[in-house]
């Protein structure tokens, strides 16, 4: 009896053993995990971006060159001007983005050119500026921008080498003209956006030797021989803007003699998940394993009292320069018990482009929403010529009514105060 | 259920330290996330296995008659290095093939921060986590059903 009630037992415990491995292989490796399913939210939302254009994108891109009679004089010879516009053009068709690289001349109509780039920087002469015709005793830099922008469309990148000198004619009203240039601008850009969301502008400010007549907001034209500045400005979709100014920067042909960079889009869009992650071991904290590129648990002092972490993210697509994207100034904390303690360029050609490490005295639970803020650059202000009078060597280096056409596309993007934003959650 | 094993270890973490912890739930560098393999649970099954198969070969094949109590604690000891050596072995060869991120190997300023004495340290932790399992199994279901030996460890 005794025996078989061992035996029972015996039975009894390796029945329930067997059953309580079975029971913990099955749990341990069945089942779709959080971190799983984590994942494939994530792969989800990404799809959903179209916050960077793919890599093979290649645009269409219009060069426009002004060539009213106050731009005779950057083409006098052999000047800057010559040499930074024909370098660029030969940096845009060799760093091989574009699918085609049109030529014209602007003023009040729109001249087509060979598309010969040698032949083209050749004939840049007061000469042959004025042979080409047009109306070139005005500059309307709104109503070039609204023909610039008449046939163009996100595959369409327009480049306008100008002066941006604002000249209304004989006779009209300087300071209205600048307003309704202004406002014009505004429109046109508005309306193009409206169709194109993801529309931006770029411009730099470069200055060259000038040799020839300046014409003021009256129209009246006085020799001027010394150094000017020009612009160059890039209308197009965000991501083929960007696809340019990485691939010039990846093949190490930057645009020579920029001295100020202005940049306005809309912005106002998520960071998209794959574009930031906490960096591991960037401080004492654990990555939650069900989202662990954005959010941490159990941050802690580390061995040095500072509790801080560190998240990388890939601004490279926002076409903003390094200056600005290093400036702490221009993020916004929705936590004001964290602090942003610096922000370190890593690599543009990288999956990153930026760290940006926060510190706070305090822990507790937080969902930090992290912004980069618009900031209209200041030097439009600074090279701003408000008089519209004879230049001198005082106000050569200023445009009359620059500040006037940045305003206007400035405000064309002003329906967000940010660029990007993205969330880490702390402690949650 | 799936991290359960892991969250086990990862309370004795600070003794191989947090970047080999992190490599064990499967983190991956370039991914930055845990989708590389769960070696947690790959290790924490084995010996989940092995403790739940030696312990009836000493309560029911095995039957020592003489010197029970030191034949327990060996056989505990010998499950418990060959888990030690498994975690080892494996751990080395991930290590060797290059299989850990560099994000986890090294600190920010180039020196390695995985290295032997961390895996010897985790196979320790495997070893002990082995034995206290192969420890339990026996007095909660086995060593009553043994004829001759159910009276050990206790």
């Amino acid at each position: 009896m005794g025996s078989k009630r061992l035996r029972t037992k015996t039975k009894l415990s390796i029945t329930v053993a067997v059953l309580l491995l079975l029971l913990s292989v099955f749990t341990i490796g069945c089942g779709e995990s959080p971190r799983t399913r984590a994942n494939k939210r994530h792969a989800k939302k990404d799809t959903a971006t179209a916050w960077i254009l793919p890599a093979e994108f290649n645009p269409i891109i219009n060069v426009y060159i002004e060539n009213s009679g106050s731009m005779d004089g950057y083409v006098k010879g052999q000047t800057d001007f010559e040499h930074i516009v024909y370098n660029y053009l030969v940096d845009l068709k060799q760093i091989e983005v574009a699918r085609a690289l049109n030529l014209f001349y602007i003023n009040s109509e729109i001249l087509p050119q060979k598309d010969d780039i040698n032949d083209f920087i050749e004939k840049l002469e007061p000469t042959s500026f004025q042979a080409k015709g047009g109306n070139r005793g005005t500059s309307d830099m709104a109503l070039m921008m609204k023909d610039i922008l008449k046939d163009a469309n996100d595959s369409i990148v327009s480049i306008l080498i100008s002066d941006c000198i604002f000249s209304p004619g004989k006779g009209k009203d300087a300071n209205d003209f600048l307003n309704n240039q202004e406002i014009g601008i505004k429109s046109y850009l508005g309306d193009y956006l409206n169709k194109h969301k993801h529309f931006a502008v770029m411009g730099y400010r470069c200055m060259s030797q000038f040799d020839g007549y300046c014409y003021d907001k009256n129209d009246r034209g006085t020799p001027y021989k010394g150094s000017r500045p020009f612009y160059i400005w890039l209308f197009g979709n965000q991501g083929a803007l960007n696809r340019i100014r990485i691939e010039m920067q990846r093949k190490n042909r930057p645009i020579r003699g920029v001295e100020n960079v202005f940049t306005a889009f809309e912005g106002g869009t998520e960071t998209p998940d794959s574009c930031y992650a906490v960096k591991i071991k960037s401080g004492n904290f654990d990555l939650d394993k069900s989202d662990p590129k954005h959010s941490i648990k159990n941050l802690k002092a580390d061995k040095g009292g500072r509790i801080r972490f560190s998240v990388e993210v890939n601004y490279a697509p926002l076409i903003l320069g390094n200056d600005y994207l290093c400036n702490k100034k221009l993020y916004e904390l929705s936590d004001p018990k964290f602090e942003l303690i610096s922000v370190e360029n890593i690599d543009e050609f990288k999956k990153y482009s930026h760290l940006l490490t926060f510190e706070t005295k305090q822990v507790h639970p937080s969902t930090l929403e992290i912004k980069l803020l618009k900031d209209i650059p200041k030097w439009p202000i600074q090279y701003n010529d408000e008089d519209g009078g004879a230049i001198t060597d005082a106000n050569a280096n200023k445009t009359y009514g620059i500040k006037y056409m940045t305003n206007g596309i400035a405000s064309t993007f002003s329906k967000n105060d940010y660029y990007t934003r993205m969330t880490i959650n702390i402690n949650k | 259920m799936e991290d359960l094993l892991g969250k086990i270890y990862s309370l004795f973490d600070s003794l191989y330290g947090k970047p080999l912890s992190e490599y064990l739930w499967g983190y991956n560098c370039d991914s930055q996330d845990y989708s590389g393999d769960l070696i947690y649970n790959q290790l924490g099954t084995i010996a989940i296995i092995t403790a739940f198969i030696v312990p009836p070969v000493y309560y029911y094949l095995w039957n020592p008659v003489r010197r029970q109590q030191l034949k327990y604690w060996l056989l505990l000891g010998g499950t418990a290095l060959v888990n030690l050596l498994i975690a080892y072995f494996m751990i080395s060869s991930d290590f060797d093939n290059g299989l850990i991120g560099d994000c986890l190997m090294y600190a920010e300023g180039g020196e390695p921060i995985i290295g032997e004495t961390n895996i010897v340290m985790f196979g320790i932790v495997n070893a002990l986590f082995t034995a206290v399992l192969f420890f339990v199994f026996s007095v909660a279901l086995f060593k009553w059903g043994s004829k001759t030996v159910k009276y050990y460890p206790f």
